[in-house]
């Protein structure tokens, strides 16, 4: 276990210094000049000196690997130095938005699982033909709207005409409904899809027969038998899109005007303050391989024949047809 | 013949005055298919199993034993339904019961061993567990501490070795000989009157199946229950049952008892299934007429010396066409260790001849057939096929400059070709026949667009295939067709030798004996070689000339087949004769009793 968790751990560093050094050359090459943006624009009349300034400032006039060597160092202490913009700390700017995203992140996941994975396991569980084909073909809807347009048509119906909840803003619970819903549409759908499908593979086992002549009632084969077998490919979707949620809160906290991480983010590309941009990469880059490390912890205890020294597909795969080659 | 309109007498065997435990009367039962018709799988169909009785339902695939079984469990496939009939277990029609009350009957009234140990058991969850769980679900034990403790029990008197240890391991951690020993502890676990037995034995290994077979046997004689064995098997039924019933395309064409229906067969049917099923009595080949050749009136004149080197093999001077000595193959372990696969072999094939490499799963046949043919480096030894020296070619032994030694695989590997076992894995479900069977033709350049077109029609012609199925893909040909194609394809670039790893053992028994004299009147005419990989000694005595016994990597005895089959030297070879099912009702060898390991894996 040790040694699968120190590969992991590895594995994980590696990906955050890729995000950052990937995110700096992309920032670095775009066109543009971050200063002449801030002291506004081309049509600016500031004097050579007051560039000249702020371009010592930022450390901009160094060369790249020197530039590059100074951030890393920094971004390893947890400073992303200040941003271009507004001249606050980079780690404050992402640290007051971040509540606000995590809280309705954290919601709309709750949301998909709970919804996406009743639908998946209401639509295998039930007998009538009719009714189970219903059921499967909500998650299609989901997956297949535009998130902006549901937070729209939400906005229009639920706070305009119908008045129950507010349409923007950051006010309490109430204002979190809304965009949660419209966040957790496409992520349950999904959930729902792969569950229901895996649930219809694993239910078809021949394993299941032998639960069945035991007498086994149909609850238990369905959530303990079943269930646990047709989990994995369900939680590593679930890896993928709860790493990707803070990024596709962008969109919704525009449409809702909330304030949040997805605002910042958006704020700070369209003005190239590239340590603020930076930062979020970084903290996006973090929680999906949190979020990943998690899931490595939890896939062997899951399924016990996905051996903890080794990584879960690619080399038990490579193992299996070498054992099987020789046993042949 | 047909039993549907036969009011079953409760027939021969110990039936007892009582009604039968089971009766099942004029079953139907129908799939439903994809664009909404219907398709019937059992027509009406009628048997019945007394008290402590064991009863063998034969068949091949299709013929709906399987289904019937399921029926009885209500354990239908999706899309399977009984659409007529009664069946009556224990004085009550199953049928009519609700999914509570069959629950109840599953378990405690019937126990259910399935086909495949391998998929059978739930792969999260612990041999006793699951086990317990048999006991749990009907209450019969007090709480979770008395069900495993009860679990380890069973698994101890299902033939587990170390039950307690076994009882907290995963399913794939144990061999597949192993694992049905758990199914078999778990439809016993409730002590049930009637244990239906699916093909129980048909992924194991003959010496394993029959261990597992006579613990079967003993353990429901001592607790005097019934059993309804399903079986493909005739040797198996021959061996195990009171009573035989013969189902073909869904109906019971003939039942009575085993002895009788297997040696005074009433139903051209079940006279046509003895008559293709592969026995040690069989006439070996080359004696004889060959069993009733596909279509060829043979063509010995073409190499009739073939059968010379039959009798020892070294007396024989000509060259030889593959030659291999010290062959070892390792595999890493997980752990830094090596499995040694392949362990110093040693054979020859001379031209026009079949070798037969015999051994159960483990023994390393199946890896020796690849490093023949170059898909796999040896790690020592070496390989001479057609005066090209394969294991110069390639692997730790190559000693030829890269570019050199490509090309020259690639010559060899036109004059070493393969069919592989399983029929509806090693066709491209997109290609056309045709397509298939040209595929050799163009990958080494041969003929033009229409000299391959006339080969392909030839090929197919000597497969005896009709020529109208050269448009037609995979999906649409049956299993027998299907090898044949692959016979076809593995014959077009010319051969020397044509590898075939268990070709015959994904079909049914006509089937099998069909393409087996196929293949037998092909490499007379064709005076191709051929290396044959078989786990089944009474299919090798129907092809092959000589045959190697394997065992964990080595050969342990090799001959002239006719000698090897009749007077074993080796105590493994005697044990694998032995365990051949079909031999208990004739005089057969003195049982060896010798030692058998079960591989895991």
């Amino acid at each position: 276990m040790a040694r699968y968790l120190l590969r992991r751990l590895g594995q994980a560093a590696f990906v955050l210094w890729a995000a950052f050094t990937l995110s700096y050359a992309i920032l670095f090459v775009l066109p543009g000049d971050p200063v002449d943006i801030k002291l506004g624009g081309l049509e600016s009349n500031a004097a050579p000196e007051q560039i000249a300034e702020v371009r010592d400032r930022y450390g901009i006039g160094d060369p790249l690997l020197v530039q590059y060597g100074k951030a890393l160092r920094n971004a390893l202490a947890g400073d992303f130095g200040h941003s271009i913009q507004t001249g606050a700390e980079v780690r404050t700017t992402i640290t007051d938005a971040l509540p606000e995203t995590l809280k309705l992140t954290a919601f709309a996941l709750l949301l998909a699982v709970v919804f996406g994975a009743g639908i998946a396991l209401l639509a295998t569980y039930v007998r009538g033909r009719a009714l189970r084909q219903l059921l499967l073909s909500v998650p299609a809807v989901g997956i297949s709207v535009p998130v902006f347009w549901v937070g729209l048509l939400l906005i229009q119906v639920v706070s305009f005409q119908w008045r129950l909840l507010p349409a923007l803003g950051n006010d309490g619970f109430e204002s979190l409904v809304l965009p949660a819903v419209t966040l957790a549409l496409p992520v349950g759908a999904m959930i729902a899809q792969v569950l229901a499908k895996s649930m219809t593979t694993a239910l078809a086992a021949p394993y299941i027969g032998t639960a069945r002549a035991k007498g086994a009632g149909r609850v238990r084969i369905h959530f303990r038998h079943a269930l646990r077998n047709a989990s994995l490919p369900t939680l590593t979707l679930f890896g993928v899109v709860a790493g990707n949620l803070v990024t596709e809160a962008v969109v919704v906290e525009t449409v809702f005007s909330r304030a949040g991480l997805g605002r910042v983010t958006a704020f700070a590309v369209d003005r190239q303050d590239i340590p603020v941009v930076q930062g979020v990469v970084v903290l996006s880059a973090l929680i999906f391989v949190a979020v990943s490390l998690l899931l490595d912890v939890l896939y062997p205890l899951l399924d016990p024949r996905i051996a903890r020294d080794r990584a879960p597909l690619r080399r038990s795969a490579a193992r299996a047809s070498a054992v099987q080659g020789a046993a042949a | 013949m047909s039993s549907k309109d036969a009011s079953f007498p409760a027939s021969p065997g110990p039936a007892g005055p009582d009604e039968p435990l089971l009766e099942i009367l004029g079953l139907d039962v129908a799939y439903r298919s994809r664009n909404g018709t219907s398709r019937p799988a059992v027509r009406g169909a009628s048997l019945t199993v007394a008290p402590g009785e064991v009863v063998a339902v034969v068949g091949e695939s299709g013929s709906g034993k399987s289904t019937t079984a399921h029926a009885v469990l209500g354990l239908l496939p999706y899309g399977g339904r009984v659409t007529g009939g009664t069946i009556r277990f224990a004085g009550r029609d199953l049928l009519t019961l609700g999914e509570k009350e069959l629950d109840a009957v599953r378990g405690p009234g019937i126990g259910f061993i399935p086909q495949d140990p391998n998929v059978s058991l739930n792969p999260v969850q612990r041999i006793g567990h699951q086990v317990a769980e048999a006991l749990r679900v009907h209450g019969m034990a007090v709480d979770a501490r008395a069900a495993h403790a009860r679990a380890v029990e069973l698994l101890g008197e299902a033939g587990l070795p170390a039950p307690h240890i076994r009882a907290r391991q995963y399913p794939h951690e144990l061999s597949g000989g192993m694992r049905q020993r758990v199914l078999i502890a778990i439809a016993l676990a409730c002590r049930p009157r009637l244990v239906i037995a699916d093909e129980p034995t048909s992924a194991l290994d003959v010496t394993v199946q029959r261990r597992i077979l006579d613990h079967l046997e003993a353990l429901t004689q001592e607790h005097g229950t019934a059993v309804l064995l399903i079986t493909h098997d005739l040797g198996v039924a021959a061996d195990r049952a009171d009573r035989v019933v013969v189902m073909s395309d869904g109906e019971v064409v003939e039942h009575g008892a085993a002895d009788r229906v297997l040696s005074a067969p009433e139903h051209p049917y079940t006279r046509a299934l003895l008559a293709a099923a592969p026995g040690l009595d069989d006439l070996p080949r080359g004696v004889g007429g060959g069993g009733g050749g596909g279509g060829n009136e043979s063509g010995r004149g073409s190499n009739g010396s073939g059968r010379g080197s039959g009798d020892g093999g070294a007396d024989r001077p000509t060259a030889q066409l593959v030659s291999v000595a010290g062959l070892v193959k390792e595999f890493p372990l997980p752990g830094g260790d090596q499995l040694r696969a392949v362990d110093d072999v040693a054979f020859h094939i001379a031209p026009g001849e079949t070798l037969a490499l015999v051994g159960e799963s483990g023994s390393g046949k199946s890896t020796t057939a690849r490093l023949v043919l170059g898909l796999e480096h040896s790690t020592d030894g070496r390989i001479d096929v057609a005066g090209t020296r394969l294991t110069d070619l390639a692997g730790p032994g190559r000693r030829r400059p890269r570019r050199a030694a490509r090309t020259e695989l690639r010559a060899l590997r036109r004059r070493v070709q393969i069919v592989s076992q399983n029929p509806y894995a090693s066709l491209d479900p997109r290609f056309r026949v045709a397509d298939i069977v040209a595929e050799p033709l163009r990958a080494f350049g041969i003929g033009n667009r229409r000299e391959r077109r006339d080969r392909v029609a030839e090929l197919l012609d000597q497969v005896a295939l009709p020529p109208d199925l050269a448009d037609r893909r995979p999906g649409e040909l049956s299993g027998g067709q299907r090898q044949r194609v692959a016979i076809a394809r593995a014959l077009a670039p010319g051969p020397d030798l044509v590898v075939c790893d268990e070709p015959t053992s994904a079909l049914d028994v006509a089937v099998q004996a069909q393409i087996l004299d196929l293949l037998a009147g092909l490499q007379r005419d064709l005076g191709v070689a051929i290396l044959f990989i078989s786990h089944d000694l009474a299919v090798v005595r129907r092809i092959a000339h000589r045959v190697a016994v394997m065992r964990a990597g080595r050969i342990v005895e090799t001959g002239d087949v006719e000698r090897v089959l009749t007077d074993p030297r080796h105590d493994y070879t005697r044990d694998l004769i032995d365990a051949v099912p079909g031999r208990r009702r004739r005089p057969g060898p003195v049982e060896t009793g010798a030692e058998v390991v079960g591989v895991p894996g």
